[in-house]
C-alpha cells in the first residue's frame, strides 16, 4: 500500500487543536494539495466538539511558510474556472468565519501566503528569528489570500502599502512594533509562549471568547452606532447566559 | 509657487512644488497647472511611479488655497492626486503644515528629512481642513491621535511622525536620492500588479472585509491575463531577473 504524505496534519489534545503545515522540505510552500487539505482540516477543527482553541504552525526548522508554491501557478484552465474554484472552497472566508480562537505560531520564513495565513488568525506569536515579506508584485502577482485587506487592517494602510508595493523585508522586532505580530520571544521560548496564550484562551468562558472575537472582527465593518448596538445586545445575552 | 514635472529614467515622474515664482499666489492657475501635470502623468503609460517633492517650507503655502477657498474646496489638489493609479511617494524637505500636511497624506508612501515637523492647526486660524485631512489622518494614524492633532494643532517631530505612521522613511538629508531609491524598487516590480495592490488597499479599507477580499480576488483573476504575470513566474522558475513591460 502506498501512502500519500499529508501536507496538513491535525491533532487535538486537551481541547487544543494543532494544525501543522507539513511540507518541511519546501519550507511549507503553499500548494493546491495544502489548500484542499487545509480547507478540510479547518472544517474538521470547527466541527470537532473536543477542540476549543487552535494553533497553526509550520513543520521543519526553516520557517512557517515560504509562500505560494509557484510551480503550480498558471495551471488553471481559465480565469473563470480559477474564480469558480476560489469561491467553491473559500478557504480564506472559512478562516474569518471560525468561531473558535486560533493562534499562529511563527518562525523563520513567513513569506507571502505565510503572512496572509497569520493575518487571518486571532493572535500571532513569533520567534525572534522570523522574517516577513510580501513578494507578490515583484513576480507580477498580487496577494490573493486577503493580504491587501487584512494587512491594512492589522498594521495600518501606510505600512501595508509600503510592504506590498516595495516588498520590503521586515524582521521580528519591527513586526512586533508595527503590530504584525503580538508576541516576539526567543526560538526556544515560542512553544511555551504559545501554550501560555492558548491555555488562557481555553480557560476563558468559550461563549464569551467567541462573542468578543466576533464583535471585534465585525467592528471594522460597521458604523460605530451599529457596532455599539450589536455589542449591547450581545453583552445582555452574555450576562443572561452567565446567570 | 509653481508645480514642475520632470521625467526621470523614463519610469518615474517627479513633481516638484517649487519655490520658484513664489510670489505667484493665484490658486486657480496653480490648480490648472497641477491638473495638466497630473493628466500628463496619468496618460503616460510608461510611468510606473510618481514622486511629489516640495521645496517649500511647510510643503505647500496654505494662504494660496485660502485666498480662493470657494474654488479650492471644490477643486482640490488631493482630488487630482487621487486620479493617479500608480504609487505616489510624498517627500517633505523640512516640514508639512496645514494644507501641506494634507497633501502629503494623500501620497501613498511618505518620507521627510530628519528634523522635520508636521502639524495641522487650521482650527487655530479659524478654518478646518478641506483637502481631506479629517478623513485621511484618522485612517492613517487612528482616531484618537487624529483628534488630538486636529483639535490642538500640536506639532509632531520626525520621530513621532515615524512612530505614528505619518512617514515611513526618514532621510539623512538626501531626500531626492532616497526617494528615487524607493521609486526604483517600485519601477522594478510588475506595473499592473503595483497599481492593483494600491487600488485593493485604498478601496478595500472602505469596504467590509468580505467585500475587500472579493475585490482582491477579482483583481488577481484579471491579473492572470497579463503577460507580466507569465513573465514573473517564468523568471522565477529560471532564476533570472524579470523584464516587466506593463502588459
Amino acid at each position: 500500500m502506498t501512502s500519500i504524505e499529508r501536507s496538513i496534519l491535525y491533532s487535538c489534545n486537551n481541547g487544543i487543536a494543532r494544525i501543522t503545515l507539513n511540507r518541511p522540505n519546501h519550507i511549507n510552500a503553499f500548494n493546491i494539495q495544502m489548500r484542499d487539505e487545509l480547507y478540510e482540516t479547518l472544517r474538521l477543527f470547527n466541527d470537532d466538539s473536543l477542540a476549543e482553541v487552535g494553533i497553526i504552525e509550520g513543520s521543519g526548522l526553516k520557517g512557517f511558510c515560504s509562500g505560494a508554491d509557484l510551480t503550480e501557478f498558471g495551471t488553471a484552465p481559465s480565469q473563470i474556472i480559477a474564480r469558480n474554484v476560489r469561491w467553491e472552497r473559500d478557504l480564506w472566508g472559512l478562516f474569518l468565519k471560525l468561531d473558535k480562537p486560533i493562534v499562529a505560531k511563527l518562525h523563520g520564513y513567513v513569506i507571502g501566503s505565510g503572512v496572509e495565513i497569520a493575518s487571518l488568525c486571532d493572535v500571532r506569536i513569533s520567534s525572534e528569528n522570523s522574517v516577513f515579506k510580501m513578494p507578490e508584485v515583484a513576480l507580477g502577482l498580487i496577494p490573493a489570500a486577503g493580504g491587501t485587506q487584512t494587512l491594512s487592517r492589522l498594521i495600518g494602510q501606510p505600512l501595508a502599502m509600503d510592504m506590498l508595493v516595495t516588498g520590503r523585508l521586515i524582521k521580528s522586532q519591527e513586526a512586533l512594533k508595527i503590530g504584525l505580530i503580538d508576541y516576539c520571544v526567543s526560538s526556544n521560548e515560542v512553544e511555551n509562549m504559545v501554550n501560555k496564550v492558548v491555555n488562557i484562551l481555553k480557560n476563558n468562558n468559550n461563549v464569551l471568547t467567541r462573542t468578543a472575537k466576533h464583535l471585534v472582527r465585525e467592528s471594522l465593518d460597521l458604523s460605530l452606532e451599529q457596532g455599539m448596538r450589536i455589542e449591547s445586545v450581545k453583552a445582555i445575552a452574555a450576562l443572561t447566559y452567565n446567570q | 509657487m509653481i508645480f514642475k514635472l520632470e521625467k526621470i529614467h523614463s519610469y518615474t515622474a517627479m513633481v516638484t512644488i517649487s519655490a520658484e515664482n513664489i510670489e505667484n499666489k493665484d490658486y486657480k492657475n496653480i490648480f490648472w497647472n497641477f491638473e495638466d501635470i497630473i493628466n500628463n502623468i496619468a496618460e503616460d503609460q510608461s510611468i510606473r511611479s510618481c514622486i511629489l517633492i516640495s521645496e517649500i517650507q511647510g510643503f505647500y503655502e496654505s494662504e494660496v488655497s485660502l485666498k480662493h477657498h470657494n474654488f479650492a474646496i471644490n477643486n482640490s489638489l488631493t482630488g487630482l492626486l487621487s486620479k493617479l493609479k500608480i504609487p505616489i511617494i510624498g517627500c517633505a524637505y523640512d516640514s508639512a503644515y496645514n494644507i501641506g500636511f494634507e497633501i502629503l497624506l494623500a501620497c501613498d508612501i511618505r518620507m521627510s528629512n530628519v528634523g522635520s515637523i508636521f502639524s495641522m492647526n487650521q482650527i487655530q486660524s479659524g478654518y478646518i481642513p478641506f483637502e481631506g485631512g479629517t478623513q485621511r489622518l484618522p485612517r492613517i494614524i487612528g482616531t484618537g491621535r487624529a483628534l488630538d492633532l486636529v483639535l490642538t494643532g500640536r506639532a509632531l517631530n520626525t520621530v513621532e511622525a515615524y512612530d505614528y505612521g505619518v512617514i515611513q522613511y526618514v532621510s539623512e538629508n538626501q531626500l531626492k536620492t532616497d526617494a528615487l531609491g524607493i521609486a526604483d524598487k517600485i519601477n522594478s516590480v510588475a506595473p499592473i500588479a503595483s497599481k492593483f495592490v494600491k487600488e485593493s488597499i485604498l478601496n478595500g479599507i472602505d469596504m467590509t472585509l468580505t467585500q475587500g477580499m472579493s475585490l482582491e480576488a477579482d483583481l488577481s483573476f484579471i491579473l492572470q491575463s497579463t503577460e507580466d504575470r507569465a513573465e514573473g513566474l517564468d523568471s522565477f522558475h529560471h532564476k533570472r531577473a524579470p523584464d516587466f513591460r506593463g502588459i
